[in-house]
């Protein structure tokens, strides 16, 4: 078994070494200029995003934790309040309230 | 005349580029290229070397408005080409657009000749040599490409668990996981490979 374990070792140490003496390469001009090339081509995609837009994301990220304190302050209070539901709306405009619906109400 | 000797550095070069002087950039690639590809020609095959290499200046270029030089041009642009690799070897594996290289009869004969050679450093002769680099590339295959690409940086070209985590943009934890189980792998690997070997004895 430590004989295995010894030749795996071994075999490590020479996959590193080879790892580390890959050969080297090098890249001529014209693969440069190919480079270059595509790099002005691809010169819109370096615009900077507008000055406004900026300052516009700066401030909706300001004011998401007052959006987010507003919808659960909302949310609350739609629990806690009366809301005229559909069926008590009807029962204030006509006495058979039963089968009304709010599309009714504005054929009628 | 001491303006015409002024070399400007690699922020001066980036903030001209970014004022619109793009031929600027050429400076840069000129300058960093044999790193890049000495970085790449280490991660991937020889053959998608000139491919990579190209776009990672690319994607260095469009990506230029985000550094903010915080870091140097030179350990940012690594950055970069690192991930690059990593991308290369998610798209393979994805898209399964490579050899699963199998150890033939020929090249398990090589794992003996590797194995035989005394000393821990390859041997000179080119034969040893190839052999390691091929049977380096079957491994390498066989895991994925996040094992892969810890393996090499952490366990192959022995940067630090911190310096590998900065480069692949993970935690250090997710690293030091990831290159213990690698390595592990790894190992297990090249067991298997030996066992065979002494069966056949």
């Amino acid at each position: 078994m430590n004989e295995i374990k010894r030749k795996v070792i071994h075999l490590e140490n020479q996959l590193i070494s080879a790892y580390r003496e890959k050969e080297a390469m090098t890249l001529d001009g014209e693969w440069e200029s190919a480079v270059m090339k595509d790099v002005r081509r691809s010169r819109l995609l370096v615009a900077v995003s507008p000055p406004g837009m900026g300052l516009f994301s700066q401030w909706v990220w300001r004011f998401a934790p007052v959006a987010g304190a507003l919808i659960v302050l909302f949310t609350f209070l739609l629990f806690h309040l009366d809301v005229i539901s559909e069926f008590e709306m009807a029962t204030l405009l006509m006495n058979d309230p039963v089968e009304f619906s709010l599309v009714q109400s504005f054929l009628i | 005349m001491q303006g015409d000797s002024f070399i400007p550095g690699d922020s001066e070069i980036v903030r001209q580029v970014l004022d619109g002087d793009v031929d600027a950039f050429a400076i840069l690639l000129a300058r960093h290229k044999e790193l890049i590809v000495s970085i790449v020609i280490k991660h991937t095959p020889a053959r998608y070397v000139e491919e990579i290499a190209h776009d990672v200046f690319v994607r260095a270029y469009q990506a230029l408005p985000t550094f903010k030089g915080k870091s140097t041009f030179k350990q940012w642009l690594v950055g970069i080409a690192v991930k690059t690799c990593y991308d290369f070897w998610r798209k393979k594996y994805r898209t399964r657009d490579f050899p699963m290289s199998s150890l033939s009869e020929k090249q398990q004969e090589r794992v003996e000749l590797i194995v035989a050679a005394e000393s821990d450093r390859l041997c000179a002769e080119n034969d040893s040599r190839k052999a390691a680099v091929e049977l380096l590339d079957w491994a390498l295959a066989k895991l994925s490409a996040e094992d892969r690409m810890v393996l090499e940086m952490v366990y192959l070209e022995g940067l630090s668990v911190k310096e590998a985590a900065g480069l692949l943009g993970w935690s250090v934890a997710k690293v030091k996981v990831r290159s213990f189980r690698s390595r592990r792998k790894l190992r297990t690997l090249l067991t298997g490979l030996i066992d065979v070997e002494r069966r056949d004895l």
